[in-house]
């Protein structure tokens, strides 16, 4: 693997259901802005019509300044979903989480008691060393075979087709809760396939992302 | 870019930009564009705050660093988030159970709240 670069890390928490209720929304979007000095918040209508979004916040995190990309407040049936992302890792998306619902909780006096285990969501560009199709010469033939039939249509430069991805998920359970969302590697969109250059996402904390594009290099690109 | 084109743009009576040339300008000096109609009241606040300070504006780099995003630029027209999901729907990934029911005829969005 060439590099590693996190695109977005994102830790989400499920409370009860319409948490921020009995709390003044003005007030609390003041407070939310001024402790973590969001550039973007909600208007008051925006915040009790729909999932209260803020954007670009900061935290201090020891020696490093955290930037919280976004905190998204849903209501999602009988559950507030609680989401916060960032650019460097799902550990510094919890650090926050923590803090924000820890300081919440005291002002307000509300519950925090999670009803669902948290959610996590990993993007990753990775660089490979080689391509993914490379390791996958059983399945040219029908990459050419796609293309010769295009070429029948009169596309006559279109070049051959290759494996651009893989994905991995399950049976949709409806009892599941959270849903985890699949696990993929694909071509990064915008790049050019000499580069090797690949998204990937998981429903996992980044750094059991990496561990497990480590272990797919190794079975799949060595 | 010819030489020659950009020195007739230098020339501070030119006026004759097209909004593409004005993209180009700003993707050459790393910052962004913003081509707006104001009231009167706004123009003439504008027309006192001006300077040769408050018309140059920290480059993507510069600006990036005071709110210290660690993401790398985008590449000119493109945006950075190609194959990513958006945290919204995420999230309506991971409670669509709750959202849309569990089955086909429970109707889209009719248990969502928000």
């Amino acid at each position: 693997m060439k590099s590693i670069t996190v695109l977005r890390a994102a830790s989400f928490r499920s409370l009860g259901p319409r948490l921020l209720d009995p709390v003044i929304l003005a007030e609390l979007i003041e407070a939310v802005k001024a402790r973590y000095n969001f550039r973007q918040v909600p208007t008051v209508a925006e915040a009790s019509e729909k999932p209260a979004n803020f954007g670009y916040g900061e935290i201090k995190r020891g020696d490093s300044q955290i930037v919280i990309e976004q905190l998204l407040v849903s209501y999602m049936g009988s559950v507030t979903s609680v989401g916060a992302s960032t650019r460097t890792s799902t550990d510094d998306a919890d650090f926050f989480l923590d803090d924000a619902l820890r300081w919440i909780s005291e002002r307000y006096h509300l519950d925090i008691t999670p009803v669902l285990a948290p959610a996590y969501h990993s993007s990753l560009e990775i660089v490979f060393n080689e391509s993914l199709s490379r390791r996958f010469q059983e399945l040219r033939p029908i990459g050419q075979q796609i293309t010769n039939l295009v070429k029948s249509y009169g596309q006559q430069k279109c070049p051959d087709f290759e494996l651009e991805g893989l994905s991995m998920h399950f049976e949709i359970d409806p009892t599941l809760l959270p849903s985890p969302l699949p696990f993929s590697v694909q071509r990064r969109a915008g790049s050019r396939y000499v580069e090797n250059k690949y998204f990937s996402q998981a429903p996992l904390r980044t750094k059991d992302h990496r561990l497990v594009l480590e272990e797919f290099e190794k079975l799949l690109l060595k | 870019m010819k030489q020659a084109r950009i020195s007739v743009l230098e020339q501070g009576d030119y006026e004759n930009f097209t909004f593409s040339t004005l993209k180009k300008i700003a993707a050459a000096f790393h910052v962004a564009v913003i081509v707006d109609f104001v009231s009167f009241p706004d123009f003439v606040k504008w027309n006192d705050n001006f300077s040769s300070e408050s018309v140059v504006p920290d480059s993507y780099e510069d600006s990036m660093k005071g709110i210290g995003l660690p993401f790398s630029k985008p590449s000119f027209g493109q945006t950075d988030n190609q194959n990513e999901l958006s945290i919204p729907e995420i999230t309506r990934q991971l409670f669509a159970p709750l959202v849309f029911g569990t089955e086909p005829s429970s109707g889209g969005r009719a248990g969502m709240l928000n």
